[in-house]
């Protein structure tokens, strides 16, 4: 047993090495050495896959001394505690990081691209397709490598829908449909409140891109949610949520979304990537469910989704480069064994294990593969870091119109000139 | 001696006066003090149910199938061992240096004059006004120059240097109520004035030091927000932190479990109030307070 | 307070003071008074995340009153905030207190009960409110049903949000009904004989007696609630996920103080709004203690 773990240890180390290069006869690296300190985020099933990772590479690497410290993060806990120590100067060697952080802390980090050159790496192909959205600046400067990335699927429960008499969804459905069934699953009110989606934090994200709309340009220079798309988005929901088909932001806010999903009460469910082990152990044999693509953009046909992803960055006052480099390097493609790892809390970044491993685990009936899927078409968190202004903003307009019961267009009138004038602020061009 | 200085004021004969009548009395306080306890108790509820009767509507006061899953899941989930044996240890040196620094402080600013005096009181009371925020970077850049991050000793300074304005405020107000005549007596005695703060002043505010004994106590046993910027390593983490890792970074919490941990490592915290809280009203004396 | 009693004790007063309240003039200098003054300096700066920023005036000044879309507001929540729960939560530790110093059977398990919500204020029991305001499933709600009251839709109501963060802050005012409690019975059983001899009735005792003369503690408790009220912080942004939600209803001061800080990473400008609240904090705390020699009682 202590063998055969022992042997995939050493095998998953010599891939490593293929790949990279390293002892291969071309670019021998530096020898490591000292000490590398990394800092990552983390609760429950997170926590534990960070850590197995990290356990991982310090066994292949007895050379180097680490120390591996994983922080929580609700309520803004490593925000706190990352921006004091980037500001005092105690930041560890690699620190844990998330492309929607648009530029923000970016003058911390080590710029990647010379490394990446050095290593003659082509990171499109050792990465899953959609996994390097966000991490180079527009200046080209390369901020940091992925570990993993998370997008949704939609996820429904079938007695309910047997229940209202409608078919399943497929993953060709538009937002149209889903629009025009939604009325039909709701029932009850209070307690006995039969809604048909459950809301979700990431929801809002939805509802900007899902008539066609776009938050700003590619090179943030302009917002652009005072577009007839944002608008209908806007509506959209304003609309199902006032009709009860969606809780509103509060009235589920203390009750956590899946439990909606998980009793039934909710016909469909925003599964992220990063919840789906989770919800469906307990969802158990409750009822029999599926999964679907989130619906396509009627007009453009085109499906959409959202990406939550996270990386490591190097500190650019690290003492101890090599080192760090190399564990960016594993962490993101280049040691399967870590990647097996990462896969049990999301797609990880390393090509190889995402379309194997982790594809071929399912949830339910749902494969991840689902998840895989949806990134090529999938966008970036729209706001966050520095666009963090303007998504609260973004926010307040969600809620004139789900909570205050305006239109998208009056919630434009209102709050795009502000929005306009936070990315006038802004200074991403870094 | 000392102790008849405190026990004139109060108590005995006042409780034969009734000002209330007492079936009024007890209706409101009983229904204040359900109220007031309920959430406790919710929790302590919440803490023997599974996951599927956490969120039952109507909900059930008391667990239909208990559980002891989330305490022996939940201590198992971090290790809180190592947490509750940081957090003990934490939480007495700091109780400790807050009850002798401001007891020493307000000693000096209640027994003694100088030209600053005045001036310097109004300061020590005006911090109370400050945002923990104003103070907070570079304070965390002046431990880090000292290289004391992830170590103890950003928590346990400011306990050991004065212990906060209000601690030294109720000591004040007690030290000021003593008389006169404790002094002089004690330096005909040929005692000098640290003689006299340790042998004659301290034994006589008993009740104060354990007034703010506990409330430091409560304090730095449920203190999150210094313990997380200055403690990295996982070691030397409090229990404050240690729950706040039953909360994913996506929004989903481990209910049940938080619940659990926290009713454990609220239990002692209970215990020691319940114990103390006769003394604990004594200690605060609000008479002689100018504006 | 000490007399000059006899001249030539004074410098060794001096001696004795600066000697005795060395501890808190050390932590003083060192952990309060160089973060201030170097705070004060960031506010007229447009510092980001380190402290190189440069020298912008009073841009930032500007920018919260004329073009912040957010700090009026989050100032007006908090002012809101402030009056709602400042009063009640006087009274209300008053009252508890007044009924404590009866003659009550197991005072103690009272006292511990009032208590009990301030030991308990965490993260866990944040969540747990989070529950008892639920809409549809929550306690409160559920309760109000069972005498047929349809519940307001607490937290999800901008009108009532607010509101809830103040019923959550009043259920944990331990700590002031303790000060209250003792306050009450400092004041000299005397009193009370001589107006009962008087024949005055209970009620009357209440508000000629303990009344006026628990008006120093009241005083303290008012300042002291006043401060702290002005920073509330924790109750909303655990209960909102960090928004301040509904439609910013509950979105406080050192909400985006916090936020401007630790999310946008401005420091410069989060200490101004940091400054501000300071300001206004010390401008009210003067405004009632120049009332106090109206209404407190010092006769005692």
């Amino acid at each position: 047993m202590k063998g055969k773990r022992l042997l995939m240890i050493v095998l998953a180390g010599v891939l490593a090495c293929g790949i990279t290069g390293y002892g291969a006869g071309k670019a021998v690296g530096p020898k490591l050495s000292g000490k590398l300190i990394i800092w990552s985020w983390g609760a429950g099933d997170e926590k534990a896959a960070r850590e197995d990772m990290v356990q991982i590479f310090q066994k292949e690497h007895p050379e180097l001394k680490i120390t591996h410290v994983v922080l929580p993060t609700a309520d803004s806990v490593w925000d706190q505690k990352s921006v004091a120590a980037y500001s005092a100067g105690t930041a560890a060697d690699i620190m844990q990081m998330s492309p929607d952080y648009y530029g923000m802390m970016t003058k911390y980090w080590e710029n990647l691209t010379p490394y990446v050159k050095r290593d003659h790496i082509d990171l499109e192909t050792v990465t899953v397709k959609g996994m390097m959205n966000g991490y180079t600046r527009p200046n080209g400067k390369l901020d940091s490598l992925p570990l993993l990335a998370n997008c949704f699927v939609f996820a429904y429960n079938k007695s309910l829908f047997d229940k209202a008499g409608v078919p399943y969804p497929t993953d060709k459905w538009t937002w149209d449909d889903f629009a025009k069934i939604a009325p039909k699953f709701v029932s009850g009110t209070g307690v006995n409140h039969t809604y048909f989606m459950v809301n979700h934090w990431a929801l809002r994200n939805f509802a900007l891109i899902c008539k066609g709309g776009q938050p700003y340009t590619k090179d943030f220079s302009k917002a652009l949610v005072d577009s007839k798309e944002v608008a209908d988005g806007l509506d959209l929901f304003g609309k199902l949520i006032k009709e009860g088909a969606i809780p509103s932001d509060e009235a589920q806010k203390t009750m956590p979304g899946e439990q909606l999903f998980v009793a039934g009460k909710a016909a469909i469910y925003l599964m992220g990537g990063f919840e789906i082990s989770q919800v469906s152990r307990e969802i158990g044999k409750s009822f029999p469910w599926d999964a679907v693509l989130p619906p396509k953009t009627s007009s453009t046909g085109k499906n959409i989704n959202i990406t939550f992803a996270t990386g490591y960055a190097m500190n650019a006052a690290s003492k101890n480069k090599e080192a760090a480099w190399q564990f960016l390097k594993e962490a993101c493609y280049a040691n399967n064994a870590m990647a097996k790892v990462t896969a049990r809390i999301g797609m990880p970044a390393n090509k190889k294990i995402a379309e194997t491993v982790y594809a071929k685990t399912t949830y339910g009936s749902v494969p991840n593969a689902k998840y895989l899927q949806g990134m090529p078409t999938s966008q970036l968190n729209l706001f966050g870091g520095t666009l963090a202004t303007a998504g609260d903003l973004w926010l307040q307009m969600w809620q004139y119109v789900t909570v205050g019961g305006k239109t998208g267009t009056e919630a434009q009138q209102k709050y795009f000139p502000l929005i306009e004038q936070a990315f006038k602020k802004l200074n991403i061009k870094e | 001696m000392s102790s008849q200085v405190i026990e004139i004021p109060k108590n005995k004969s006042m409780k034969t006066r009734e000002s209330v009548s007492p079936a009024i009395t007890y209706i409101i306080l009983i229904v204040a003090a359900v109220i007031s306890i309920f959430p406790f108790l919710w929790m302590v509820s919440t803490s023997f149910k599974g996951l599927s009767e956490v969120f039952a509507m109507p909900p059930t006061l008391i667990p239909k199938s208990p559980t002891c899953q989330n305490y022996l899941q939940g201590w198992g989930y971090s290790d809180f061992t190592t947490f509750t044996k940081n957090s003990i240890f934490v939480t007495l040196i700091c109780t400790i240096g807050t009850v002798l620094s401001s007891a020493v402080v307000a000693f000096g600013f209640s027994r003694y004059k100088a030209r600053l005096s005045g001036l310097l009181i109004t300061v020590m009371l005006g911090t109370m006004m400050l945002p923990a925020q104003v103070t907070l970077i570079p304070q965390y850049m002046l431990y880090n120059k000292l290289g004391m991050i992830d170590t103890f000793w950003p928590l346990f300074i400011p306990a050991w240097l004065g212990g906060g304005a209000f601690n030294i405020f109720l000591f004040m107000q007690f030290f000021k109520s003593l008389p006169k005549e404790l002094d002089e007596a004690a330096s005909i005695d040929g005692a000098n004035s640290f003689q006299l703060f340790i042998r004659v002043m301290l034994p006589a505010v008993k009740p104060v030091i354990i007034a703010v004994g506990v409330m430091s106590l409560v304090y730095n046993w449920n203190d999150f927000f210094t313990p997380l910027i200055y403690l990295n390593s996982q070691p030397n983490y409090t229990i404050a932190i240690g729950l706040q890792f039953f909360k994913s970074s996506y929004g989903n919490m481990q209910v049940g479990m938080m619940m659990a941990v926290s009713v454990i490592t609220l239990l002692p915290v209970l215990l020691l109030f319940f114990i103390c809280q006769k003394y604990f009203v004594q200690g605060i004396k609000m008479s002689g307070l100018k504006a | 307070m000490n007399k000059k009693r006899r001249s030539g004790k004074g410098i060794q007063d001096a001696h004795s003071f600066y000697l005795y309240t060395s501890p808190w003039l050390v932590g003083f200098l060192v952990l309060t008074l160089y973060p201030i003054l170097y705070s004060f300096w960031l506010m007229f700066t447009d510092t980001g995340l380190t402290g190189a920023g440069k020298f912008n005036g009073v841009a930032n000044w500007v920018y919260a009153f004329q073009e912040d879309p957010i700090f009026l507001k989050s100032f007006g929540n908090t002012l809101y905030y402030v009056i709602m729960f400042v009063p009640s939560s006087l009274i209300l530790a008053f009252v508890i207190a007044l009924l404590l110093n009866q003659k009550i059977k197991l005072p103690g398990f009272f006292r511990t009960a009032f208590y009990l919500p301030y030991i308990t204020s965490g993260v866990a029991v944040t969540v747990l409110w989070g529950w008892i305001f639920n809409k549809d499933y929550g306690l409160i709600n559920y309760i109000l049903s069972l005498i047929g009251i349809h519940g307001p839709n607490w937290l999800g109501d901008p009108h009532m949000a607010m509101v809830s963060i103040v019923i959550l802050s009043l259920w944990s005012i331990g700590n002031n009904i303790i000060i209250m409690l003792a306050g009450i019975q400092d004041i000299p059983p005397s009193y009370y004989e001589s107006a009962y001899i008087d024949g005055a009735s209970k009620l009357n005792c209440i508000f000629k007696i303990t009344l006026p003369l628990a008006t120093p503690t009241i005083y303290f408790n008012l300042i002291v609630t006043n401060i702290f009220a002005f920073q509330i912080f924790q109750q909303p942004y655990i209960l909102t996920d960090g928004h301040g939600t509904p439609l910013n209803s509950t979105y406080t001061m050192s909400m985006h103080l916090f936020k401007n800080a630790f999310e946008y990473g401005k420091m410069g400008y989060a200490s101004m709004v940091a400054w501000i609240l300071f300001i206004v904090i010390m401008m009210i705390t003067l405004v009632i203690q120049k009332s106090a020699k109206k209404w407190v009682n010092y006769d005692s």
